[in-house]
């Protein structure tokens, strides 16, 4: 059982795991408004959570935001780097999130079939045909 | 929304909004009266009568982004369908209650889910706010304020991932420890097929 004990403990190995980091400005916002808790959001939040730190990447902060404003894409999630460019991800899920700490966030490579112009390019699609 | 957590979350988040810095969140199960309560209590801006009235209207939102807020009337239609109820009591500048009332062998009862994964989001947005979440059943209670969790760990802050893995696993723990027995009685007594879920 968990105990108050443990935290001594876990007060080193944090204050150890701080000074290893190298810090850095990128950040991975979760919409978690009603929207997008309802749609899954909780769980893509922990798995990218999760992925970071299994990938032992730690020049990423991951926060939290409300409603981002298209209700009907959620989950959604933005990568801001640090040159100021914005990725939106569109119907995200843990699988997805995982696959974006590994493409995007570590090997620099855009996922462009979860982006939000991926998502309305096929609506628009399958509006038309 | 799937799970009791999940609207806790939801909730919590109005707290957040609302500029509140301590927010007690309490959930409690009497068997003996066929209740689960969650009660948040923030000290966050309040809001006016006026709006206290509405505000279980969806169509009644503080934001200006968009005109509709869900939360709380989603978490009203849940009391509601369970033979509960939501009541609200506010004062400007002093902070808001919320107590949810729900039937707790009720069938229609969502499950309450897991409440550590809803802690870790929540300290995850912001690590500087005080939470305290309380945990009751009969002859049982858990508590868990992170205001003390600050004062033991004052050079590491709570959204450190080890700090992080501590909080959700004590809470799902006693999470089990503390609902474990009610679920076990309401199955015993009703022959209900809630337990899924209960984490």
């Amino acid at each position: 059982m968990k105990s108050l004990a443990e935290l001594e403990a876990i007060r080193q190995k944090a204050k150890a795991d701080m000074a290893a980091r190298t810090g850095g400005g990128r950040k991975v916002v979760v919409g978690m408004a009603t929207c997008g808790i309802a749609a899954g959001a909780r769980p893509v939040m922990n798995a990218l959570i999760e992925e970071l730190r299994v990938r032992n990447v730690n020049d990423v902060n991951v926060t939290m935001t409300g409603c981002i404003g298209v209700c009907r894409l959620e989950p959604i999630i933005e990568v801001l780097e640090e040159n100021g460019d914005r990725i939106t991800y569109v119907k995200m899920d843990a699988n997805k999130a995982r696959r974006v700490v590994a493409e995007h966030l570590i090997n620099g490579r855009i996922c462009q079939d979860l982006t939000i112009g991926a998502a309305e390019a096929a609506a628009k699609e399958t509006a038309q045909a | 929304m799937r799970d009791l957590s999940l609207h806790l979350l939801d909730i919590i988040q109005n707290s957040v909004k609302a500029g509140a810095r301590r927010i007690d969140v309490q959930v409690s199960a009497d068997p003996s009266a066929d209740r689960l309560q969650l009660q948040v209590s923030d000290n966050g801006c309040g809001m006016s009568p006026e709006l206290l009235a509405r505000v279980t209207d969806p169509f009644v939102t503080t934001r200006k982004t968009r005109s509709v807020g869900l939360g709380i009337p989603l978490l009203k239609e849940q009391c509601e369908l369970t033979g509960g109820c939501l009541n609200l009591v506010s004062e400007v500048g002093k902070g808001t209650t919320l107590t949810a009332e729900l039937g707790l062998s009720c069938i229609d009862r969502l499950p309450l889910g897991d409440l550590g994964e809803t802690w870790q989001a929540l300290v995850i947005a912001d690590p500087t706010i005080d939470y305290r979440l309380i945990l009751q059943a009969p002859g049982r209670q858990f508590e868990l304020d992170l205001a003390e969790l600050r004062l033991r760990l004052p050079d590491v802050p709570l959204n450190e991932p080890a700090v992080l893995d501590w909080i959700r696993e004590s809470i799902e723990e006693q999470q089990d420890i503390i609902f474990g027995g009610v679920l076990h009685e309401i199955i015993s007594r009703t022959g209900s097929h809630q337990a899924e879920g209960q984490g």
